[in-house]
């Protein structure tokens, strides 16, 4: 019995030194401390090594002229415009960017865009074939070439669906706010 | 904070040099025990600034802006650490000790060694226990303050905190051994008699 109080004592002990537990926990390890002297010896130890831990890594000055090296590298930093920007600037500029790329799309026309596709598609398929005369690899290159053509041809119908400009402009904007969420993450990672 | 903030977003650079003043230190001090190196701990701590300034933007008040500063510290710091064992680089070196006023000659030669080894422990442990120690007893958060900092729970802060120390503990049992007629800290230490207050 008195082995597990002392136990989550131990436990409980720098929690209990630094403030850091709920009342009825701190009352219990206060009454325990007042009848076990080993564990009023570890109280001691641990206090000790709060004011040796508290002197060994006291804070020092920071050095001369950093501070101003700091404001140099931000001034640099502003003039150069890098800046994140926030949510708001960000929706602004998927908005722009998406509906540039629809009329961009519209001005190219849709066919036209397939056909180009189709036209990478036939490369890829070309390249297949030639791969697989020489037996390196033509297989998986001509399985692309099939399932690229699919995707065309989804594309394709999708396209000539009724809103489907719509779709395509809400799916572009997603994307390119998505996009620049995940490359601000991933260059952070705060 | 929230006008100094607003200041910088609207293009007031100079702003800025409000919240470099207020932290400057701090952060440098932690990159310092966390990274080793002067050097290093300098340019870590223009980093964490300069990524303060990039993603004020996004800094969303539900947050303290310490925590949010600190978040962004220690995971710089991490990252550089991270670094650091991938280029295998020795370290060691570049350290001052703070030395405590009123005490001898003798004395101070003692308790910087003392320091020195306990520093020597403190850079021995792992980072996540590191960094948890070194925000409670350098940096002088709260558990709940590291949680956030750290993105933990603020039972995982006290489990941490309690086994960095008893590491600490089992590793410098010079520093309290039976042994001893004193302990060093009522011998030679006239600064450790005294529990400094709360950093900053």
């Amino acid at each position: 019995m008195i082995r597990f109080a002392c136990r989550d004592t131990q436990k409980n002990l720098t929690a209990y030194i630094n403030g850091e537990l709920e009342r009825p926990l701190e009352e219990w390890i206060s009454r325990h401390l007042q009848e076990c002297p080993r564990c009023q010896a570890s109280v001691q130890t641990e206090k000790r090594l709060n004011r040796q831990l508290e002197s060994a890594l006291a804070p020092e000055p920071a050095p001369e002229g950093l501070r101003e090296r700091i404001m140099a590298s931000i001034a640099q930093e502003a003039r150069a415009g890098r800046r994140d920007m926030s949510w708001g600037e960000v929706m602004i500029c998927a908005l722009s960017l998406s509906l540039l790329l629809c009329f961009a799309v519209i001005w190219l026309d849709g066919p036209a865009v397939y056909s180009t596709l189709a036209e990478w598609g036939g490369f890829v398929s070309r390249l297949g074939s030639r791969l697989s005369e020489w037996e390196i690899g033509g297989g998986v290159v001509a399985s692309l070439s099939v399932q690229w053509d699919n995707t065309v041809g989804t594309v394709q119908s999708v396209w000539n669906q009724p809103d489907a400009g719509m779709v395509f402009f809400i799916l572009l904007f997603c994307f390119i706010a998505a996009g620049y969420q995940w490359l601000r993450l991933s260059k952070w990672t705060t | 904070m929230k006008n100094i903030i607003a200041q910088v977003l609207a293009g007031n650079t100079e702003a800025f040099a409000y919240i470099v003043n207020r932290y400057e230190a701090r952060i440098y001090n932690l990159a310092l025990r966390m990274l080793r190196h002067r050097a290093d701990a300098q340019d870590a701590t223009q980093e964490v600034f300069i990524k303060v300034f990039r993603q004020l933007a996004h800094y969303r008040e539900e947050a303290q802006f310490s925590t949010w500063i600190y978040r962004i510290a220690t995971n710089t710091c991490l990252d550089r650490i991270r670094k650091q064992k991938r280029e295998q680089r020795q370290v060691g070196d570049g350290f001052v000790f703070p030395g405590s006023g009123g005490e001898t000659p003798d004395c101070i030669v003692e308790n910087r060694q003392l320091e020195e080894m306990l520093l020597e422990e403190i850079r021995a442990l792992p980072d996540k226990y590191r960094v948890i120690l070194l925000l409670y007893h350098q940096q002088g958060l709260s558990y709940k303050e590291i949680a956030d900092v750290l993105n933990i729970s603020v039972q995982a802060v006290g489990t941490r905190l309690h086994r960095a120390k008893a590491l600490l503990k089992k590793r410098c049992k010079w520093l309290w051994s039976e042994e001893e007629a004193e302990p060093h800290d009522s011998v030679c230490m006239p600064g450790y008699a005294k529990k400094p207050d709360r950093l900053y």
